[in-house]
């Protein structure tokens, strides 16, 4: 399964925030984007997920352009892992998971028995099967993040968008999201995941854009783009990277 | 497809509900019961298995019976109707007092009372009043969406709306006629059931079950919409026409209480709160307990009404008396953000 963005121009009515963007993003896939704040991530992700269409270019799933589907069928391939928020309400984790039936279930129709089970496993591949009656509103922000994960994967979608992921939450639930984001793409997903942490692309990462000013940068392989000199560019930093053993690699500033 | 039981917790709401049908079921008879002329049971069983009883049979069948029928009707409609706009504002503050529709409902109902128009038409002007004051509320907030706190613009922005209708309402008590027409609208607009009688029951039912039955059907997708309306889009929710559906139908059972009953406040905030404190935030259960809690509760205030003191007191006046500490209250014991 493919999603292919072509010669996309993205950005609200006159104002064009990002152009130009060429990328393919396949099964089994973990493709980071990342770029400074401003450099048009959001808007490339909500133009990608449907929620306001291409100013130019085409977006396609296995060729077919999704421009003009509706909700319901973009949601059957795509699923959107938002940054870890609290809603209005103390729903429990359960019922936040279930959400992700929408796209499969009548507007006058609920959840039945196996959507429940699908809500379940999915629970359970994220290690929150204890937490499932608890309210999501009370639990911690690296629990809501996974939380929100298990969702997209009752989606029973192909890929899965994620908005900074690890975002807000503290170094050791940073790490237990990277680890689920790695078994993920080893179960076949594609994943497409904003971040401003080129640490955790240089460890999880199967392909990298680099996104700067609404072009990309440059994007390929991690080794290629997570370069010195590319991310210098990128964000107007000296900085290194160095190996630390392991197979592990940072990336650091020269000097703060 | 057994679709309730869905969820583990869905054992103790599915006791939950029975046992509010059966508190249901026994208020409404209790109703029945209480008043100022007392009935003996004889006389139910009697007006019940439809042998005539004369006296009794009257004051059962031709008043109590459809002034219950009518606390029934507008208890659950405000109560589902409030419970619904909260989930679609992913706000446990807005009500339909709040967001305008029983001001623009009560300004179209004051309109056609005014113009002598029938009931049907007085319903219809209720209905038409209160969808204009909502869509006017949500148009202004969504053009302010920037301007910060978009909850508080919402409610800020229906509290303006619902007093430029009030204004129009009292404009319109201004220019009817001092002796016909003032009276009528001055005490229909504090909420009073005191001249129901069964034809303005059979004129509200149709619109009430219009308003009722798709939104319990459509409950589950409520849910979705309390995420947001990007995520909720991501989701392959239509909120588009969620949002609409939703907004008409709660507007419509505003509309339809408000033409047969005044402004009777509070109801459709109080309630979904407790509903919620009771089974949670799920809107598959929230909103049958909603609609249940309200029913249940507006018949006991109408009791209250119509036998707590020496002569009637007009209903809106004891549900704000009641409503408005009560919701003080919760909010000062609200720990666990709103439920």
């Amino acid at each position: 399964m493919r999603l292919k963005v072509q010669s996309v121009a993205c950005g609200y009515g006159a104002k064009t925030v990002a152009r130009g963007i060429d990328f393919e993003l396949s099964s089994g896939e973990a493709m980071y984007l990342l770029g400074p704040n401003g450099s048009g991530k959001t808007t490339l992700f909500k133009t990608i997920l449907g929620l306001m269409p291409p100013l130019e270019g085409r977006i396609s799933i296995d060729g077919e352009d999704t421009r003009g589907w509706p909700q319901r069928k973009l949601a059957k391939r795509l699923a959107y892992v938002p940054q870890a928020h609290t809603p209005p309400f103390p729903f429990s984790v359960r019922d936040v998971v279930l959400t992700a039936r929408t796209a499969h279930i009548d507007l006058f129709g609920s959840p039945t028995l196996s959507d429940g089970k699908i809500a379940d496993a999915a629970m359970e591949a994220m290690g929150l099967s204890a937490l499932a009656e608890a309210r999501y509103t009370e639990i911690s922000g690296g629990e809501r993040q996974l939380v929100l994960i298990a969702r997209a994967l009752a989606q029973e979608a192909d890929f899965l968008v994620m908005d900074e992921p690890t975002s807000n939450l503290d170094f050791g639930n940073q790490m237990r999201v990277l680890r689920r984001v790695k078994e993920l793409t080893g179960r076949g997903y594609g994943l497409l995941i904003t971040t401003h942490m080129p640490d955790h692309a240089l460890s999880c990462a199967t392909k990298v854009a680099l996104l700067r000013d609404g072009a990309l940068l440059a994007q390929g392989a991690p080794d290629e783009v997570l370069t010195e000199e590319n991310l210098q560019a990128a964000y107007h930093l000296a900085l290194r990277i160095a190996d630390v053993g392991g197979g592990m690699r940072v990336c650091v500033p020269k000097s703060i | 497809m057994n679709r309730l039981a869905v969820l583990p917790a869905d054992g103790k709401n599915a006791w939950t509900i029975t046992g509010l049908w059966i508190g249901f079921v026994a208020v409404a008879w209790w109703s029945l019961t209480i008043g100022r002329f007392d009935v003996p049971l004889e006389g139910m069983l009697n007006t019940l298995l439809m042998r005539d009883d004369g006296l009794p049979s009257m004051i059962l069948l031709q008043v109590r019976l459809p002034r219950i029928a009518a606390c029934i009707m507008i208890g659950a409609g405000l109560a589902t109707a409030g419970a619904a706009y909260q989930g679609l504002f992913r706000n446990p503050m807005v009500s339909p007092d709040i967001l305008g529709a029983s001001a623009g409902a009560g300004f179209g109902a004051a309109l056609a009372i005014m113009m002598d128009w029938g009931i049907l038409a007085i319903q219809g002007a209720s209905f038409v009043g209160g969808l204009a004051a909502v869509s006017v509320t949500c148009l202004i907030a969504g053009r302010l969406r920037h301007s910060g706190d978009p909850v508080l613009t919402l409610v800020l922005v229906g509290i303006v709306v619902g007093s430029i209708f009030m204004a129009m309402v009292s404009l319109i008590k201004y220019f009817a006629d001092t002796y016909s027409k003032l009276p009528a609208i001055t005490l229909w607009l504090m909420g009073s059931l005191s001249s129901i009688n069964s034809r303005d029951v059979a004129f509200a039912v149709i619109p009430v079950l219009i308003g009722m039955v798709p939104l319990m059907l459509m409950r589950w997708q409520i849910n979705v919409m309390a995420f947001g309306e990007e995520e909720a889009k991501a989701l392959g929710a239509n909120t588009t026409r969620l949002r609409w559906m939703v907004i008409a139908f709660a507007t419509l059972l505003t509309s339809v209480s408000v033409a047969v009953a005044g402004m009777v406040g509070w109801v459709g905030l109080v309630i979904p709160h407790c509903a919620r404190m009771i089974v949670g935030p799920n809107y598959k259960v929230l909103l049958p307990a909603s609609m249940l809690l309200g029913a249940i509760y507006l018949m006991l205030v109408d009791d209250l009404a119509r036998t707590g003191y020496v002569v009637e007191i007009p209903l809106g006046i004891v549900t704000a008396l009641i409503g408005a500490p009560f919701f003080l209250y919760l909010l000062t014991r609200a720990r666990r953000g709103w439920i």
